[in-house]
Protein backbone atom coordinates (compact mmCIF):
# COMPACT_ATOMS: atom_id res chain seq x y z
CA UNK A 1 0.00 0.00 0.00
CA UNK A 2 2.83 2.79 0.78
CA UNK A 3 4.74 2.18 -2.60
CA UNK A 4 0.28 3.29 -4.12
CA UNK A 5 0.65 6.05 -1.80
CA UNK A 6 4.28 7.02 -2.42
CA UNK A 7 3.39 6.76 -6.08
CA UNK A 8 0.82 8.96 -6.17
CA UNK A 9 2.41 11.39 -4.05
CA UNK A 10 5.11 11.82 -6.57
CA UNK A 11 2.67 12.08 -9.26
CA UNK A 12 0.96 15.50 -7.38
CA UNK A 13 4.22 16.67 -6.62
CA UNK A 14 5.69 16.51 -10.44
CA UNK A 15 2.70 17.41 -11.85
CA UNK A 16 2.56 20.67 -9.64
CA UNK A 17 -1.49 19.71 -8.87
CA UNK A 18 -0.24 20.34 -5.18
CA UNK A 19 2.87 22.07 -3.60
CA UNK A 20 3.13 20.17 -0.52
CA UNK A 21 1.98 16.21 0.45
CA UNK A 22 0.89 16.07 4.31
CA UNK A 23 1.47 12.69 5.12
CA UNK A 24 3.36 10.18 7.87
CA UNK A 25 6.94 9.57 8.27
CA UNK A 26 9.54 7.59 10.35
CA UNK A 27 9.14 8.42 13.90
CA UNK A 28 11.48 8.36 16.61
CA UNK A 29 10.74 4.55 17.93
CA UNK A 30 9.87 1.96 15.12
CA UNK A 31 6.42 2.13 16.07
CA UNK A 32 5.99 5.42 16.00
CA UNK A 33 4.83 8.07 13.32
CA UNK A 34 5.43 11.88 13.07
CA UNK A 35 3.05 13.99 10.56
CA UNK A 36 5.76 15.08 7.74
CA UNK A 37 5.38 17.87 5.06
CA UNK A 38 6.91 16.31 1.52
CA UNK A 39 7.28 19.31 -1.06
CA UNK A 40 10.03 18.22 -3.63
CA UNK A 41 9.01 14.35 -5.06
CA UNK A 42 12.47 13.11 -4.53
CA UNK A 43 11.65 13.02 -0.89
CA UNK A 44 8.17 10.43 -1.38
CA UNK A 45 10.28 7.45 0.18
CA UNK A 46 10.15 9.44 3.44
CA UNK A 47 6.62 8.57 3.61
CA UNK A 48 5.19 5.58 5.79
CA UNK A 49 1.84 4.25 6.16
CA UNK A 50 1.47 1.04 9.40
CA UNK A 51 -0.36 0.24 11.78
CA UNK A 52 0.19 3.49 14.29
CA UNK A 53 -0.51 6.50 11.88
CA UNK A 54 -2.26 8.10 14.89
CA UNK A 55 -2.36 11.46 14.13
CA UNK A 56 -5.56 13.22 12.50
CA UNK A 57 -3.12 15.46 9.96
CA UNK A 58 -6.93 17.44 9.20
CA UNK A 59 -4.89 20.30 11.71
CA UNK A 60 -2.76 20.91 9.56
CA UNK A 61 -4.69 22.33 6.73
CA UNK A 62 -5.21 25.62 8.44
CA UNK A 63 -2.30 25.83 9.76
CA UNK A 64 -0.50 29.02 10.24
CA UNK A 65 3.17 27.70 8.73
CA UNK A 66 1.61 25.58 5.94
CA UNK A 67 -0.19 28.97 4.71
CA UNK A 68 2.64 29.69 2.08
CA UNK A 69 1.32 26.19 0.40
CA UNK A 70 -1.40 27.07 -1.41
CA UNK A 71 -2.71 23.66 -2.64
CA UNK A 72 -2.22 20.79 0.09
CA UNK A 73 -2.50 17.10 -0.59
CA UNK A 74 -3.03 15.11 2.94
CA UNK A 75 -2.83 11.50 3.01
CA UNK A 76 -5.81 10.73 5.47
CA UNK A 77 -7.18 7.46 7.35
CA UNK A 78 -11.72 7.44 6.87
CA UNK A 79 -12.15 8.75 10.14
CA UNK A 80 -9.75 12.05 9.86
CA UNK A 81 -11.46 12.48 6.62
CA UNK A 82 -14.65 14.01 8.67
CA UNK A 83 -12.21 16.62 10.03
CA UNK A 84 -12.19 17.85 6.65
CA UNK A 85 -15.69 17.27 5.63
CA UNK A 86 -16.06 19.46 8.83
CA UNK A 87 -13.79 22.25 7.28
CA UNK A 88 -15.37 22.63 4.17
CA UNK A 89 -18.83 22.81 5.75
CA UNK A 90 -17.55 26.03 7.88
CA UNK A 91 -15.83 27.39 4.87
CA UNK A 92 -12.41 27.34 6.47
CA UNK A 93 -10.83 25.71 3.14
CA UNK A 94 -11.22 25.69 -0.44
CA UNK A 95 -12.33 22.10 -2.07
CA UNK A 96 -9.96 22.88 -4.72
CA UNK A 97 -7.13 23.59 -2.16
CA UNK A 98 -6.90 20.42 -0.99
CA UNK A 99 -6.34 16.76 -2.70
CA UNK A 100 -7.27 13.95 0.20
CA UNK A 101 -6.30 10.81 -0.31
CA UNK A 102 -8.27 8.29 1.40
CA UNK A 103 -6.46 5.35 2.34
CA UNK A 104 -8.33 2.36 3.77
CA UNK A 105 -7.94 1.38 7.66
CA UNK A 106 -7.85 -1.82 9.36
CA UNK A 107 -7.89 -0.01 12.91
CA UNK A 108 -4.48 1.58 14.47
CA UNK A 109 -3.02 0.92 17.51
CA UNK A 110 -2.30 2.45 20.43
CA UNK A 111 2.13 2.83 20.30
CA UNK A 112 2.68 1.88 24.20
CA UNK A 113 -0.02 -1.08 24.88
CA UNK A 114 0.16 -2.03 20.83
CA UNK A 115 -3.27 -2.47 21.23
CA UNK A 116 -6.21 -1.20 19.06
CA UNK A 117 -7.39 1.75 19.71
CA UNK A 118 -10.66 2.05 21.63
CA UNK A 119 -12.18 4.19 19.03
CA UNK A 120 -11.47 1.74 15.74
CA UNK A 121 -13.10 -0.91 17.97
CA UNK A 122 -16.26 0.52 17.13
CA UNK A 123 -15.33 1.79 13.97
CA UNK A 124 -18.70 2.42 11.37
CA UNK A 125 -16.32 3.12 8.44
CA UNK A 126 -12.92 1.89 7.63
CA UNK A 127 -13.27 2.95 3.77
CA UNK A 128 -13.00 6.19 2.60
CA UNK A 129 -15.81 7.67 1.64
CA UNK A 130 -15.34 11.41 0.61
CA UNK A 131 -11.72 11.62 -1.15
CA UNK A 132 -10.10 12.40 -4.64
CA UNK A 133 -8.05 9.56 -4.47
CA UNK A 134 -8.66 6.19 -2.74
CA UNK A 135 -6.44 3.68 -1.83
CA UNK A 136 -6.93 -0.16 -0.56
CA UNK A 137 -10.05 -1.76 0.51
CA UNK A 138 -10.24 -3.17 4.00
CA UNK A 139 -12.60 -5.80 4.60
CA UNK A 140 -13.09 -5.31 8.14
CA UNK A 141 -17.06 -4.85 8.68
CA UNK A 142 -18.47 -1.15 10.07
CA UNK A 143 -20.45 -1.25 12.57
CA UNK A 144 -23.18 0.86 12.96
CA UNK A 145 -23.09 4.22 14.45
CA UNK A 146 -24.88 3.68 17.72
CA UNK A 147 -22.07 1.43 18.74
CA UNK A 148 -19.52 4.12 19.40
CA UNK A 149 -22.00 5.47 21.90
CA UNK A 150 -22.24 1.83 24.45
CA UNK A 151 -19.30 3.61 26.90
CA UNK A 152 -21.45 6.59 27.72
CA UNK A 153 -24.12 4.30 29.11
CA UNK A 154 -22.31 3.35 32.47
CA UNK A 155 -21.63 7.79 33.14
CA UNK A 156 -25.29 7.97 32.31
CA UNK A 157 -26.27 5.34 34.82
CA UNK A 158 -24.93 6.96 37.45
CA UNK A 159 -26.01 9.67 40.02
CA UNK A 160 -25.69 13.17 39.30
CA UNK A 161 -23.64 13.12 42.42
CA UNK A 162 -21.36 10.65 41.29
CA UNK A 163 -20.80 12.01 37.65
CA UNK A 164 -19.68 15.03 39.09
CA UNK A 165 -17.36 13.73 41.86
CA UNK A 166 -15.76 11.52 38.54
CA UNK A 167 -15.63 14.72 36.18
CA UNK A 168 -14.12 17.10 38.96
CA UNK A 169 -11.25 14.58 39.96
CA UNK A 170 -10.53 13.91 36.48
CA UNK A 171 -10.43 17.60 35.47
CA UNK A 172 -8.65 18.29 38.53
CA UNK A 173 -5.45 16.77 36.95
CA UNK A 174 -5.71 19.28 33.68
CA UNK A 175 -2.44 21.31 33.40
CA UNK A 176 -4.23 23.53 31.11
CA UNK A 177 -1.83 22.73 28.32
CA UNK A 178 -3.91 23.17 25.46
CA UNK A 179 -2.42 20.35 24.23
CA UNK A 180 -6.73 19.50 23.20
CA UNK A 181 -6.64 22.43 21.56
CA UNK A 182 -3.99 22.44 19.83
CA UNK A 183 -3.95 18.92 17.92
CA UNK A 184 -8.20 19.30 17.66
CA UNK A 185 -8.63 20.14 13.77
CA UNK A 186 -11.74 22.05 14.48
CA UNK A 187 -10.55 24.08 17.26
CA UNK A 188 -8.94 26.34 15.01
CA UNK A 189 -9.91 29.65 16.07
CA UNK A 190 -7.11 32.33 15.64
CA UNK A 191 -8.36 33.93 19.13
CA UNK A 192 -9.50 31.39 21.61
CA UNK A 193 -11.94 32.42 24.33
CA UNK A 194 -9.44 31.48 26.86
CA UNK A 195 -7.04 33.69 26.01
CA UNK A 196 -9.52 36.82 26.23
CA UNK A 197 -8.89 38.66 29.45
CA UNK A 198 -11.41 41.40 29.19
CA UNK A 199 -13.89 40.52 30.48
CA UNK A 200 -12.21 37.10 31.30
CA UNK A 201 -14.63 33.76 30.85
CA UNK A 202 -12.56 31.74 32.29
CA UNK A 203 -9.74 31.60 34.52
CA UNK A 204 -6.49 30.99 33.47
CA UNK A 205 -4.78 28.93 36.29
CA UNK A 206 -4.74 25.46 36.68
CA UNK A 207 -7.71 25.55 39.72
CA UNK A 208 -10.49 23.12 39.42
CA UNK A 209 -12.74 26.10 38.70
CA UNK A 210 -11.59 27.37 35.77
CA UNK A 211 -9.98 23.41 34.27
CA UNK A 212 -14.44 22.49 34.75
CA UNK A 213 -14.73 25.82 32.95
CA UNK A 214 -12.48 25.28 30.18
CA UNK A 215 -14.03 21.73 29.61
CA UNK A 216 -17.62 22.80 29.20
CA UNK A 217 -16.57 25.66 26.96
CA UNK A 218 -14.48 23.61 24.67
CA UNK A 219 -17.43 20.32 24.93
CA UNK A 220 -20.17 23.38 23.92
CA UNK A 221 -17.95 24.60 21.02
CA UNK A 222 -17.56 20.75 19.81
CA UNK A 223 -21.34 20.31 20.37
CA UNK A 224 -22.52 18.79 16.29
CA UNK A 225 -19.20 19.29 15.27
CA UNK A 226 -16.73 16.77 16.95
CA UNK A 227 -16.05 13.97 14.88
CA UNK A 228 -14.44 11.90 17.02
CA UNK A 229 -10.87 11.23 15.97
CA UNK A 230 -10.14 11.20 19.42
CA UNK A 231 -6.60 13.16 19.38
CA UNK A 232 -7.40 15.63 22.74
CA UNK A 233 -8.23 12.56 24.69
CA UNK A 234 -4.28 10.55 23.13
CA UNK A 235 -2.21 13.72 23.90
CA UNK A 236 -4.15 14.26 26.94
CA UNK A 237 -1.07 14.21 29.99
CA UNK A 238 -3.77 14.50 32.36
CA UNK A 239 -5.48 11.52 31.08
CA UNK A 240 -8.85 13.79 30.96
CA UNK A 241 -11.53 11.45 29.13
CA UNK A 242 -12.48 14.20 26.86
CA UNK A 243 -14.06 11.90 24.70
CA UNK A 244 -16.88 11.00 26.51
CA UNK A 245 -18.04 14.35 26.93
CA UNK A 246 -17.99 15.02 22.99
CA UNK A 247 -19.14 11.72 22.36
CA UNK A 248 -22.27 12.68 24.95
CA UNK A 249 -23.33 15.85 22.82
CA UNK A 250 -22.54 13.47 19.34
CA UNK A 251 -25.22 11.26 20.21
CA UNK A 252 -27.41 13.77 21.66
CA UNK A 253 -26.95 15.75 18.41
CA UNK A 254 -27.53 12.68 16.48
CA UNK A 255 -30.86 11.72 18.19
CA UNK A 256 -32.45 14.96 18.79
CA UNK A 257 -31.40 16.75 15.64
CA UNK A 258 -30.49 13.53 13.20
CA UNK A 259 -27.28 14.84 12.27
CA UNK A 260 -24.34 13.09 12.04
CA UNK A 261 -20.91 15.47 11.71
CA UNK A 262 -18.53 14.92 8.71
CA UNK A 263 -20.80 13.09 6.90
CA UNK A 264 -21.87 16.15 3.70
CA UNK A 265 -20.09 19.21 3.20
CA UNK A 266 -22.82 20.91 2.20
CA UNK A 267 -25.57 19.87 5.08
CA UNK A 268 -25.99 22.75 7.18
CA UNK A 269 -24.48 22.57 10.73
CA UNK A 270 -26.85 21.47 14.15
CA UNK A 271 -26.19 24.38 16.23
CA UNK A 272 -26.25 26.87 13.49
CA UNK A 273 -29.84 26.10 12.15
CA UNK A 274 -33.01 24.95 13.66
CA UNK A 275 -36.38 23.65 12.83
CA UNK A 276 -39.37 24.91 14.51
CA UNK A 277 -40.54 21.49 15.94
CA UNK A 278 -37.19 20.97 17.49
CA UNK A 279 -37.75 19.43 20.60
CA UNK A 280 -38.64 21.77 24.17
CA UNK A 281 -39.66 19.44 26.59
CA UNK A 282 -37.48 21.17 29.00
CA UNK A 283 -39.04 24.70 28.40
CA UNK A 284 -41.56 25.36 30.15
CA UNK B 1 -15.05 26.14 51.40
CA UNK B 2 -15.97 29.97 51.45
CA UNK B 3 -17.32 31.85 54.51
CA UNK B 4 -20.55 32.64 52.09
CA UNK B 5 -21.24 28.86 51.45
CA UNK B 6 -20.38 28.12 55.11
CA UNK B 7 -23.48 30.88 56.20
CA UNK B 8 -25.74 29.60 53.43
CA UNK B 9 -24.99 25.86 54.84
CA UNK B 10 -25.80 27.18 58.57
CA UNK B 11 -28.80 28.87 57.23
CA UNK B 12 -30.47 25.94 55.16
CA UNK B 13 -29.85 23.92 58.45
CA UNK B 14 -32.49 26.27 60.05
CA UNK B 15 -34.64 26.31 57.41
CA UNK B 16 -34.06 29.92 56.07
CA UNK B 17 -31.90 29.26 53.06
CA UNK B 18 -32.37 32.12 50.47
CA UNK B 19 -31.16 30.74 47.71
CA UNK B 20 -29.48 33.49 44.70
CA UNK B 21 -31.44 33.03 41.07
CA UNK B 22 -30.03 35.03 38.52
CA UNK B 23 -32.17 35.41 35.38
CA UNK B 24 -31.33 35.75 32.00
CA UNK B 25 -34.32 37.09 29.89
CA UNK B 26 -34.78 38.61 27.01
CA UNK B 27 -35.23 42.65 26.44
CA UNK B 28 -38.46 42.18 24.31
CA UNK B 29 -40.77 39.33 26.31
CA UNK B 30 -39.38 38.21 29.43
CA UNK B 31 -38.30 41.94 30.56
CA UNK B 32 -41.57 43.71 29.97
CA UNK B 33 -43.65 40.55 31.19
CA UNK B 34 -41.33 41.25 34.63
CA UNK B 35 -41.93 44.72 33.86
CA UNK B 36 -45.75 43.58 33.60
CA UNK B 37 -45.58 42.09 36.94
CA UNK B 38 -44.02 44.78 38.94
CA UNK B 39 -46.55 47.48 36.98
CA UNK B 40 -49.49 45.09 37.94
CA UNK B 41 -48.43 45.06 41.77
CA UNK B 42 -48.26 40.97 41.72
CA UNK B 43 -46.50 40.02 44.53
CA UNK B 44 -43.31 37.01 44.13
CA UNK B 45 -40.10 35.67 46.02
CA UNK B 46 -37.23 38.65 46.13
CA UNK B 47 -34.22 35.74 45.39
CA UNK B 48 -33.97 36.44 41.57
CA UNK B 49 -31.79 38.83 40.26
CA UNK B 50 -32.86 40.11 36.51
CA UNK B 51 -30.05 40.59 34.09
CA UNK B 52 -31.43 41.87 30.49
CA UNK B 53 -30.06 41.12 27.35
CA UNK B 54 -31.65 42.05 24.20
CA UNK B 55 -32.44 38.47 23.21
CA UNK B 56 -32.21 34.49 24.32
CA UNK B 57 -29.84 34.14 21.20
CA UNK B 58 -27.21 36.44 22.79
CA UNK B 59 -27.18 34.47 25.64
CA UNK B 60 -23.91 32.70 26.01
CA UNK B 61 -23.81 29.58 27.68
CA UNK B 62 -20.58 31.03 29.58
CA UNK B 63 -23.06 33.58 31.59
CA UNK B 64 -24.29 30.25 32.40
CA UNK B 65 -21.06 29.04 34.29
CA UNK B 66 -20.18 32.60 35.08
CA UNK B 67 -23.38 32.98 37.62
CA UNK B 68 -22.82 29.22 39.02
CA UNK B 69 -19.10 30.08 39.39
CA UNK B 70 -19.76 33.38 41.19
CA UNK B 71 -22.24 31.65 43.63
CA UNK B 72 -26.00 31.69 42.45
CA UNK B 73 -27.87 29.10 43.45
CA UNK B 74 -29.83 28.94 40.25
CA UNK B 75 -30.25 30.17 37.15
CA UNK B 76 -33.29 30.78 34.74
CA UNK B 77 -33.12 31.56 31.53
CA UNK B 78 -36.45 33.05 29.85
CA UNK B 79 -37.68 35.20 26.09
CA UNK B 80 -40.17 34.83 24.06
CA UNK B 81 -42.12 32.05 22.99
CA UNK B 82 -41.39 30.49 19.42
CA UNK B 83 -42.61 32.28 16.65
CA UNK B 84 -42.35 35.82 18.84
CA UNK B 85 -38.72 36.31 18.84
CA UNK B 86 -38.59 40.43 17.75
CA UNK B 87 -35.48 39.18 15.57
CA UNK B 88 -36.75 36.41 14.02
CA UNK B 89 -35.54 33.37 15.10
CA UNK B 90 -32.92 34.34 17.91
CA UNK B 91 -34.95 32.28 20.14
CA UNK B 92 -35.01 28.98 18.12
CA UNK B 93 -31.32 29.09 17.78
CA UNK B 94 -31.14 29.47 21.95
CA UNK B 95 -33.36 26.90 22.33
CA UNK B 96 -31.08 24.05 20.30
CA UNK B 97 -28.24 25.58 22.45
CA UNK B 98 -29.67 25.56 25.54
CA UNK B 99 -30.98 21.60 24.88
CA UNK B 100 -27.43 20.89 24.04
CA UNK B 101 -26.20 22.91 27.15
CA UNK B 102 -28.44 20.92 29.56
CA UNK B 103 -27.65 17.78 28.61
CA UNK B 104 -23.70 18.67 28.92
CA UNK B 105 -24.69 19.66 32.71
CA UNK B 106 -26.65 16.59 33.28
CA UNK B 107 -24.09 14.61 32.02
CA UNK B 108 -21.10 16.48 34.40
CA UNK B 109 -23.31 16.23 37.35
CA UNK B 110 -25.26 19.40 37.68
CA UNK B 111 -29.00 18.97 39.28
CA UNK B 112 -31.25 19.86 36.58
CA UNK B 113 -33.49 21.57 38.98
CA UNK B 114 -30.80 24.53 39.21
CA UNK B 115 -30.89 25.13 35.77
CA UNK B 116 -34.30 26.19 33.83
CA UNK B 117 -35.95 27.52 31.23
CA UNK B 118 -39.12 29.16 30.36
CA UNK B 119 -41.04 30.88 27.91
CA UNK B 120 -42.92 34.35 29.54
CA UNK B 121 -44.18 36.68 26.92
CA UNK B 122 -44.73 40.47 27.74
CA UNK B 123 -48.31 39.66 28.49
CA UNK B 124 -47.35 36.92 30.92
CA UNK B 125 -46.86 38.68 34.08
CA UNK B 126 -48.80 36.14 35.93
CA UNK B 127 -46.48 33.51 34.79
CA UNK B 128 -43.40 34.84 35.46
CA UNK B 129 -44.26 35.48 38.97
CA UNK B 130 -45.16 31.63 38.93
CA UNK B 131 -42.01 30.64 37.17
CA UNK B 132 -40.08 32.52 39.58
CA UNK B 133 -41.95 30.90 42.54
CA UNK B 134 -41.45 27.49 41.15
CA UNK B 135 -37.31 28.04 40.91
CA UNK B 136 -36.65 29.65 43.84
CA UNK B 137 -38.50 26.49 45.07
CA UNK B 138 -37.32 23.77 43.85
CA UNK B 139 -33.60 25.54 44.31
CA UNK B 140 -34.73 25.84 47.93
CA UNK B 141 -35.32 22.09 48.49
CA UNK B 142 -31.78 21.31 46.87
CA UNK B 143 -29.88 23.29 49.02
CA UNK B 144 -27.03 25.74 48.15
CA UNK B 145 -24.73 24.71 45.40
CA UNK B 146 -21.90 23.06 46.93
CA UNK B 147 -20.99 21.79 43.86
CA UNK B 148 -19.65 24.78 41.79
CA UNK B 149 -19.04 26.85 44.90
CA UNK B 150 -17.01 23.98 46.56
CA UNK B 151 -14.59 24.04 43.31
CA UNK B 152 -10.97 25.19 44.37
CA UNK B 153 -10.15 28.45 42.44
CA UNK B 154 -7.45 31.43 42.81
Amino acid sequence: MIDIIRQKAKELLESKKVDVVIGYGKGTLPNRTTPIFITDPKDVDKLEWNEYCLNDLAVYLRHPSLKKYAKKAIIMKPCDVKAVVDLLQENQIDRENVFIIGVACDGMKDFESGESLAKCLVCSGHNPSFCDEKIGESKVPDLPILAEFADIEKYEQMTPDERWDFWKKAFSHCIRCYGCRAVCPLCYCDRCIVEKTIPQWISSSAHEQGNLSWGIFRAMHMAGRCIGCGECERVCPAGIPLTLLYKKLKKEVLEQYCYEPGKDPDAEAPMCHFTKNDSEDFIR
Amino acid sequence: MSTQTEAKEAATNKGTFEPKIIAFVCNWCTYAGADLAGTSRMKYLPNVRIIKLPCTGRIDTHFIIKAFEEGADGVLVSGCHPGDCHYTSGNYHARRRFAMFRELMDFLGLEMDRLQFSWVSAAEGAKWTQVVDDVIKKVQKLGPNKKFAGLKHD
